[in-house]
């Protein structure tokens, strides 16, 4: 077992190497090697395992493919190629596949007119290349089938749909070489779980290994990435070459801002004069790339360019994943012709979809972690030798700190680590059934199998036994008059396999990861429909609550399935925030570096080092303008000052974690823990902590999180010691607090509907019906109560251990409070005061929150009660002062 | 399987008190509990739908309704409609399930009784078969009219006299000081000035209910309810199996 680093290749290796017209192609095409195909191409012509990190435009993929075009060429001209595909590609967007396929052809044609110069045209064999995908006609898949494609090009959900068709699946014995492309985005999603199964799948098909090939963008740390490739067998790491040529395009990044005061200017001021930054960004170069963090972001900067005229209107535009494929496709094409001069986009555009040349990046807000923003930044200066460059304008002063920090790590290679899921129980129940579809299996053979893949290593035959029981209808008592099953499972024999005539038609229609969005449909009382909200909105409102739509406010009466009914009104004060969270999350390496930065300037602050010095060095060190680096430094020493004057003597940093306790102007207890460590963390932390609380006073508490650091709201007039608290929450006892903590909410029903789909118990097409989200939604909250109720049911085991090593990160926080035991770590409580830090702002008014609530469900009606009653007596007292 | 509670009163009336903490009501002069909106086979339903209920439903159903017969000393168990679920048929599943369900009823000597409800189209071959009387639309005991809800009932009919019903599968929506929303299933208290009308909850684990609070009454399900003010009806909550407990009017809420 072996990661080993990649040999280099020189071009007289490489011209001996391939076959003559290929290497005459070649290098009349391209002259020389690029880095990526430097270090890749003899381990790939090895027919090594082999992982190929190098920024977009590099030349990547066609490392990978000269060594496999030049193969089935030689096969060919052997007369041993035979009507069989030899090679997958598999990347998760299809415009990249169809590029793919487009520069594939195009090669092969090069290849070929090389040849009719040298003439030896006529021996070349033909190398088919094919596209299969959902979208792929039945003619197409018909001829697939008659003559095999030698390199098909397909999505994660096809490959594992096409393992499963009956004579397709023949054709694929003969496979050689596995691409995956993009696998920096696929390995951290459950959709490259769902593919590291199919390619162990595979892989017992054909009976033999294959060389696995890896494409990925800038990421860290590689081995993960490598290992999550090529998986184990027989319980041994297999090989895997490793060429690293993320470091190879020069990279220069700005922190920028068009105020040097965050701390006393308006949100609309700094806004607008950011706009008018943008503009003279962009007029300044060819064509630009902007990114924001959220959808409605990306509209609402298009908006505004557009307003001051920037360029003209034909040349900006938006690129997100709500827009129509056509849209897409029109930006893209625009781009790849560079008729674009400003493209502005959420996440949609990461990816290495060809785009054209780009000259700047901008990033509006922070990228929250240093890989992201290498991988975004990345996609400007496509020519080798053109720097990458990228602007980051942030709004927030949180924002301004992590850009500016990000910049500094990214100049000094130091990346945040790249998080793979491991076990999702529900992408195994999915791929059971695929097995179980392909042919029967002895328990023990298809366990191997699947233990195989890097994410399913740890996976205990029991977690494996209770997926089959519960797939064959097992948790079903004798009381019921059928057993519903996808599968039979004979547990003594202790073998598997397929139930029922459309077990293939479900498979094929439900297969995949990705989870359907459920839009609200809103209407007013008397019918007129006024756009859609979120379903995560809608779960928290109640009648009478008032929030925004399309810029009016509206007061929530009641809904009924997908439908939410409002009544517009003139004014008012929205109750309930509609900013909602695409957000990513911060990562918790670039916490760690911010928390040292924040040390690092009070001290400075402390030994009275004078303001010029101060800003001079975050300037040079953190890549920031002047504006940036004074608007830093005044929020730092805000925060500086604010401590000193509370009688703080220690200042807060990534050891010591500084613990607030705020009384606010409606009397209630705030306990604020100032801990940059990222969003998921914090909230593992946050409601355990909280869990605490509600079961100590018996009461609901309200939890606020954000990246920088996590709020717990008591109710009016209960009030707990903070010193007393900070120690209830240990690396022990992190889990089970923080599970009974989320038992009861939303978040955790919301995930397990998206688990329940995954595991096909709910299904999103059935019998040619498509189950409308609203269906799956209602069913799902009653089913999760009720399977909630079964001991050891896999869906739900998969549901919490989504919300708590996924969406939070409870491993990293129990690493946490494992420093604090040690002394590694400490918090430092403040004294009691009416107004919370500076650096708590940010976290007050734009923090997630969510409720604790109490387990008791006998206390949590009286506590309801208690405050009902409260409210009556408050409005008829209020009623009586009135009249 | 938790430790399910003992049945205890909670009286409404001289003649009607709610069998807590179970959805169902005890008819103290007849000693006959009733109870609603079962719909067993639904969860089949849910299968031919894509939907698998790994959990089995019939058992929770038949011990939310034996227990508290049991416990309060019942002579009879009523059935207010939509016993079954499937409206074009009686499924293979509903047979089995309506049957097990009476032949446990009876295994603990009770006597059991239907009314009629709109889901209980084709019921009436089981009930022949298994010799149990169906009453449509509404049975009257002692001057309580017990009707499932899906129609009105004539006013002359009626008469001044209280009516239980089922049908709405009521809940309520409520938000704490912290902010949190909650949804329990209630009992419906609503004193008019001529009759008193009382709601039970539904059964079945699988039956999703209308917010009370918040859906405005010309949305409600039943007829009957569609032409009351429900301002001032009182809610009990019911976390069934484990409490009941009394909250302000519905107006107040």
């Amino acid at each position: 077992m072996a990661l080993t680093v990649a040999k280099a290749i020189s071009e007289a290796e490489v011209a001996q190497l391939l076959e003559p017209e290929v290497s005459n192609w070649f290098f009349t095409t391209f002259g020389s090697l690029t880095p990526p195909q430097m270090y890749a191409i003899r381990s790939i012509q090895n027919h090594e395992n082999t992982l190929i990190a190098a920024p977009t435009g590099s030349g990547k993929t066609l490392a990978v493919f000269l060594s496999i075009i030049n193969e089935l060429l030689s096969l060919g001209k052997r007369g041993l190629l035979g009507d069989e595909v030899y090679a997958i590609y598999v990347s998760p967007l299809r415009s990249l596949n169809n590029d793919i396929e487009k520069n594939l052809n195009t090669t092969l044609r090069g290849i070929q007119k090389a040849a009719r110069v040298m003439g030896t045209d006529k021996v070349l064999p033909e190398i088919r290349v094919a596209v299969r995908t959902g979208d792929t006609p039945s003619s197409e898949r018909a001829k697939m089938l008659r003559k095999p494609p030698h390199i098909l090009i397909t999505t994660p959900e096809s490959l594992a749909i096409v393992l499963c068709a009956p004579r397709f699946r023949e054709k694929l014995r003969s496979v050689k070489w596995v691409i995956v492309d993009e696998i920096h985005e696929l390995c951290s999603s459950k959709r490259g779980v769902h593919l590291t199964l199919s390619l162990e799948r595979l892989q017992e098909l054909c009976g033999r290994g294959f060389t696995r090939i890896g494409l990925s963008a800038t990421i860290h740390p590689l081995e993960e990435v490598a290992k999550f490739l090529v998986g184990y067998k027989d319980g041994v790491l297999r090989d895997c070459v490793i060429a690293d040529t993320r470091f190879v395009k020069p990279t220069k990044l700005t922190v920028d801002l068009p105020v040097s005061d965050l701390v006393h200017t308006s949100a609309e001021y700094v806004t607008s004069k950011m706009y008018k930054m943008i503009r003279d960004l962009v007029r300044r170069h060819k064509t630009t790339l902007i990114f924001t963090n959220t959808r409605s972001g990306t509209e609402r900067v298009v908006y505004h360019l557009s307003k001051l005229n920037v360029v003209d209107a034909d040349e900006l535009a938006a690129h997100h994943s709500s827009l129509s494929r056509e849209i897409r496709k029109e930006v893209e094409d625009k781009l790849k012709d560079g008729r674009m001069r400003a493209v502005v986009t959420s996440t949609s555009l990461e990816l290495g979809i060809d785009i054209g040349s780009i000259d700047l990046v901008v990033q509006i807000g922070s990228p929250k972690s240093i890989s992201r923003c290498l991988q975004r930044v990345g996609r400007s200066g496509h020519a080798l030798n053109r720097v990458s460059e990228g602007v980051l304008i942030p709004l927030e002063r949180d924002d301004l700190v992590e850009d500016a920090v990000l910049a500094s790590e990214a100049s000094k290679g130091r990346l945040d680590r790249v998080y793979i899921p491991k076990g999702p129980l529900d992408v195994l129940a999915q791929h059971i059934v695929g097995m179980a579809i392909e042919r029967k299996w002895r328990v023990d053979e298809a366990y191997r199998v699947v233990t195989r893949s890097y994410c399913y290593r740890d996976l205990t035959v029991d977690q494996f036994k209770r997926l089959l029981k519960y797939l064959s209808g097992g948790y079903k008592s004798l009381e019921s008059f059928k057993v519903y099953g996808k599968i039979w499972y004979d547990e003594e024999e202790g073998v598997f396999g397929r139930r029922g005539a459309l077990l293939r038609v479900i498979y094929a229609t439900n297969v995949g990861t990705i989870p359907d969005e459920v839009a609200i449909k809103v209407y007013t009382i008397d019918g007129r429909w006024v756009g859609s909200i979120e379903e995560e909105f809608l779960e928290r409102l109640t009648k009478g609550d008032i929030f925004i739509l399309g810029g009016r406010l509206y007061e929530y009466q009641y809904s009924r399935g997908v439908k939410a009914y409002v009544k517009p009104i003139k004014e008012g004060k929205p109750t309930v925030p509609t900013w909602f969270s695409e957000m990513l999350p911060l990562s918790f390496d670039l916490g760690e570096a911010i928390g040292r930065f924040r040390s690092k300037v009070f001290e400075m602050l402390k030994e009275g080092v004078p303001k010029k010095e101060i800003i001079d060095w975050i300037m040079r060190d953190y890549k920031c303008t002047f504006n940036a680096a004074k608007a830093i430094l005044g929020y730092m020493k805000a925060e500086y000052d604010f401590l000193t004057t509370l009688g703080l003597e220690e200042m807060p940093s990534d050891t010591n974690l500084l613990v607030e306790d705020y009384v606010d102007n409606e009397s209630r207890q705030n306990i604020i823990f100032n801990t940059v460590f990222g969003r998921r963390v914090n909230d593992a932390l946050s409601r355990a902590y909280a869990h605490v609380i509600a079961f100590t006073l018996k009461a609901n508490i309200m939890v606020t999180v954000s990246d920088s650091g996590f709020m717990l709201t008591l109710p009016r007039g209960r009030r707990v010691d903070p010193k007393w608290l900070v120690n209830q929450v240990t690396k022990e006892n992190l889990r089970r607090l923080l599970i009974s903590s989320i038992r009861n909410t939303e978040l955790v029903r919301r995930r397990f509907r998206h688990c329940a789909t995954r595991a096909l118990m709910v299904l999103r097409n059935y019998k040619g019906h498509e189950i409308t989200v609203a269906r799956q939604q209602t069913n799902s909250q009653i089913l999760f109560k009720l399977c909630e109720e079964i001991e050891g049911f896999p869906v739900v085991e998969e549901a919490y251990r989504e919300v708590l090593e996924d969406v939070m990160d409870v491993k990293t926080a129990e690493e946490v409070l494992g420093d604090v035991a040690a002394g590694k770590r400490r918090f430092i409580i403040a004294p009691t005061s009416d107004l919370p830090s500076p650096f708590t702002h940010d976290l007050i008014l734009l923090g997630y929150s969510d409720i604790v609530l109490m387990e008791d469900k006998k206390a949590l009606l009286e506590a309801l009660y208690d405050s009902v009653m409260r409210r009556i007596k408050e409005r008829r007292l209020e009623g009586r002062k009135r009249s | 399987m938790k430790a399910e509670n003992v049945a205890e009163r909670i009286r409404i009336t001289r003649r009607i008190s709610i069998a807590s903490p179970y959805p169902a009501v005890l008819l103290e002069k007849e000693g006959l509990l009733v109870a609603a909106d079962l719909h067993i086979g639904l969860e089949d339903e849910s299968e031919e739908k894509g939907i698998h209920i790994p959990a089995p439903i019939l058992p929770t159903i038949i011990k939310h309704i034996i227990t508290p017969a049991k416990d309060l000393g019942c002579k009879g168990v009523i059935l207010l409609g939509d016993v079954k679920h499937e409206f074009a048929e009686v499924t293979a599943p509903e047979w089995f399930g309506v049957k097990k369900l009476i032949s446990k009823l009876r295994e603990q000597n009770l006597k059991v009784e239907v009314v009629r409800g709109n889901h209980d189209n084709y019921i009436i071959k089981v009930l022949k078969e298994l010799e149990v009387p169906l009453h449509d639309p509404y049975l009257e005991l002692g001057g309580i009219i017990l009707t499932h809800g899906h129609k009105t009932l004539p006013a002359e009919e009626r008469g001044g006299r209280d009516v239980i019903l089922g049908h709405e599968h009521p809940a309520i929506t409520l938000k704490d000081d912290v902010g949190a929303k909650h949804k329990f299933k209630v009992f419906i208290d609503l004193q008019t000035s001529s009759s008193r009308y009382f709601v039970l909850p539904s059964v079945s684990p699988l039956a999703y209910g209308s917010d009370i609070n918040e859906v405005p009454a010309d949305q409600m399900l039943s007829p009957i309810l569609r032409a009351l003010d429900l301002s001032e009806a009182v809610p009990y909550v019911i976390e069934a199996g484990v409490v009941v407990k009394k909250f302000p009017k519905i107006g107040y809420l």
